[in-house]
């Protein structure tokens, strides 16, 4: 029987409160990174990817804002994470989105 | 796609659309490479295609991992179409994917299959390489884990 994801067994701990409550942007940027990241892994919400100067960049929504990780390698070490509010940012990925067949509903 | 190699037994099947992510997991498996291969492929299609091709005398996967969302056929849709099969009853089947909806999951546990979320960093990269692992049989894992010990 497949063995189901157990985040408190196997290493990336965040504490319960942390877990259970909405986190604002402010106090997000006061975490430590590897903090961010498990939150992120725990509670973000994936919504894209993009590449700019050979470096990949994947957005996640944290309850009211966003957060981008743009990594030196994919995946594995992180080079930076820009959190944000304002949405004029996800321009980069909305232009990535193909809405043809929304658009075109009446043919 | 990459063929199994036909001399060994063990291999896992991953599909997946993004290539970055095909990479990713290509050189995660590489420190288990003496003991098991991994096979890729870019979508549902081809990886049921190519179950669906193993002749009856042929060596099943020990593993299958599929990514949710993929073109032509996706994931999900693939796990269900494995497990209208006997033949794959026993092969453990995981959903890899960056959505971690309790819909996802729920999914996932009806279809007897795991679920994991793509890692964000290397910290969490070496948890899932275990946790791939760890859904192999006793046996499988025994074979796999054996070089590093």
């Amino acid at each position: 029987m497949p063995v189901a994801f157990d985040s408190k067994v196997h290493g990336i701990c965040i504490n319960p409160i942390m877990r259970s409550k909405d986190i604002n942007l402010s106090d997000f940027r006061l975490l430590e990174d590897s903090v961010q990241v498990d939150l992120l892994y725990e509670k973000g919400c994936y919504l894209g990817k993009r590449r700019a100067d050979e470096c990949i960049i994947l957005l996640y929504q944290l309850d009211s804002f966003y957060a981008e990780i743009y990594y030196r390698r994919y995946r594995r070490i992180i080079q930076q994470i820009l959190c944000f509010q304002s949405t004029q940012f996800l321009d980069p990925y909305l232009q990535q989105m193909d809405v043809h067949e929304l658009v075109d509903c009446s043919s | 796609m990459s063929k199994p190699d036909p001399t060994r037994n063990n291999f896992i099947l991953y599909a997946d659309d993004d290539p970055d992510d095909l990479q990713l997991l290509k050189e995660s498996f590489q420190q288990y490479a003496n003991r098991v291969d991994l096979v890729i492929f870019c979508d549902g299609i081809e990886i049921l295609s190519f179950l669906q091709n193993l002749s009856s005398n042929e060596q099943l996967p020990c593993l299958i991992i599929l990514d949710v969302n993929m073109p032509r056929l996706d994931g999900k849709e693939v796990l269900k179409k494995l497990r209208e099969n006997t033949r794959f009853d026993n092969v453990p089947v995981i959903l890899f994917t960056t959505s971690s909806l309790e819909g996802d999951k729920n999914f996932a546990s009806i279809y007897n299959a795991g679920f994991l979320t793509k890692p964000i960093d290397m910290r969490q990269m070496e948890i899932i390489i275990d946790q791939f692992i760890d859904h192999c049989s006793e046996e499988i894992r025994k074979i796999i884990r054996r070089e590093l010990q």
